[in-house]
C-alpha cells in the first residue's frame, strides 16, 4: 500500500519536473496566442479600413452635393438672366394691368430661383436687398392703379413713371446676384 | 426755375384754389386738368416716392447707407389728346424749387378733392 502510494507520487513528481516548454501544452498556448496577436492585428486593420471607406463615402457624397449646387445655380442664373431682360423690355406708355401682370410673373419666377439660397451667407444680403426692392415695386404699382380704367388712356405715361425706378432697382439686383451666382460657378 | 414758369405755376395755383380749374384723379398719385377751348391742353400733375440710400456720417467708423423716402412731383404739358411726348416737363427731381411748388399745388388739388368726397357723402345722407 505504502509502495503504491509512492509509486503514485513518483509518477505526479516526475510530471511535474518536465519543463512546462517541453510539454505539449506550451505549444498550444503558443498558437492561440498568435492567433490571437494576429486576430487583434487584422481586426484593427479592418476598423481601419472601414473608417477609410466611411471617409471615402462622405466625401463622395459632399461632391456630388456640391455638384448638384453648381447646376442648381446655374440654373437660377439662367432664370435671372431672362428675368432681367423682361425687367429691360418695360415701355414708356405702358398700361397698369400690363405692368401688374409684368410684376407679378417677375416676382413669382425670381421668389421660386433665389428661395433654395436664401440662407446662403454669400447671397443672403443681395437676396434681401432683391426682395425687398420687389415689395416697393408692389406699393409703386398701386399708387398708379387707375380710378377709371378709362381715364387711364389720359396720362399714358403714369405708370411708367411711378413704377421705372424701382423695376431699375429690381433689375439691378437681379444683375448683382448674377454676378454672385456665377463667382459661385467658377470658384 | 424759368421766372415765367413759375409765375404760370402760382396762377394755376391760384385758380386751382378758387376752383376755376377743375382737376380730376386719374390714380392715386396722379391729376388731370384738361382744357379743350380755345386751345386744346392737358396738364398732369404726379407724385413719385422714392427710396434713396444716403450716407450718413456715424460717430466711429465709416459713414453707413441708410434708406430715405423722398417724395418728388412732376408737371407734364400735353398739346393733342394722343400726344406722347409732352411739350412742356417740369421734374421736381432736377429742380427743388419746382418740386416745393408743385408739392404745394398737388396738397391742395388733393384736399380739394377731399372735400368734394366729402360734400357728396354728406349730401346722400338722409336728413
Amino acid at each position: 500500500m505504502q509502495a503504491e502510494g509512492q509509486s503514485e507520487l513518483l509518477k505526479i513528481y516526475e510530471f511535474l519536473a518536465i519543463p512546462f516548454w517541453k510539454s505539449l501544452d506550451f505549444y498550444l498556448s503558443c498558437i492561440g496566442i498568435l492567433v490571437g496577436v494576429a486576430g487583434l492585428f487584422f481586426s484593427i486593420r479592418a476598423f481601419q479600413e472601414a473608417q477609410k471607406a466611411k471617409d471615402e463615402a462622405e466625401k463622395a457624397k459632399n461632391a456630388a452635393k456640391e455638384a448638384g449646387k453648381t447646376v442648381r445655380a446655374q440654373t437660377v442664373a439662367i432664370e435671372l438672366g431672362e428675368i432681367s431682360q423682361k425687367l429691360d423690355k418695360l415701355q414708356p406708355n405702358i398700361r397698369y394691368a400690363d405692368a401688374r401682370e409684368l410684376l407679378i410673373d417677375v416676382t413669382r419666377r425670381i421668389r421660386r430661383a433665389i428661395s433654395p439660397f436664401s440662407e446662403d451667407v454669400e447671397l443672403k444680403g443681395t437676396i434681401d436687398t432683391l426682395k425687398n426692392a420687389l415689395d416697393k415695386a408692389k406699393e409703386s404699382l398701386e399708387g398708379v392703379r387707375p380710378a377709371n380704367n378709362e381715364r387711364e388712356i389720359e396720362a399714358p405715361n403714369a405708370v411708367y413713371i411711378g413704377v421705372e425706378a424701382d423695376f431699375s432697382a429690381i433689375n439691378n439686383q437681379v444683375a448683382d446676384l448674377l454676378g454672385l451666382f456665377e463667382k459661385k460657378n467658377f470658384s | 426755375m424759368n421766372t415765367v414758369i413759375r409765375n404760370w405755376i402760382e396762377e394755376v395755383l391760384h385758380k386751382t384754389n378758387s376752383r376755376t380749374l377743375i382737376w380730376r384723379s386719374i390714380n392715386p398719385t396722379t391729376y388731370v386738368w384738361e382744357v379743350t377751348s380755345p386751345k386744346f391742353g392737358r396738364i398732369i400733375l404726379q407724385r413719385i416716392e422714392r427710396i434713396e440710400n444716403i450716407y450718413r456720417p456715424q460717430p466711429s467708423g465709416p459713414p453707413r447707407q441708410s434708406p430715405v423716402k423722398k417724395t418728388n412731383y412732376i408737371l407734364q404739358v400735353f398739346d393733342n389728346p394722343q400726344g406722347q411726348n409732352p411739350v412742356l416737363n417740369i421734374s421736381g427731381f432736377e429742380d427743388a424749387d419746382a418740386n416745393s411748388m408743385l408739392d404745394t399745388l398737388f396738397t391742395t388739388v388733393n384736399n380739394i378733392e377731399m372735400e368734394e368726397n366729402l360734400k357728396f357723402l354728406r349730401s346722400i345722407l338722409p336728413s
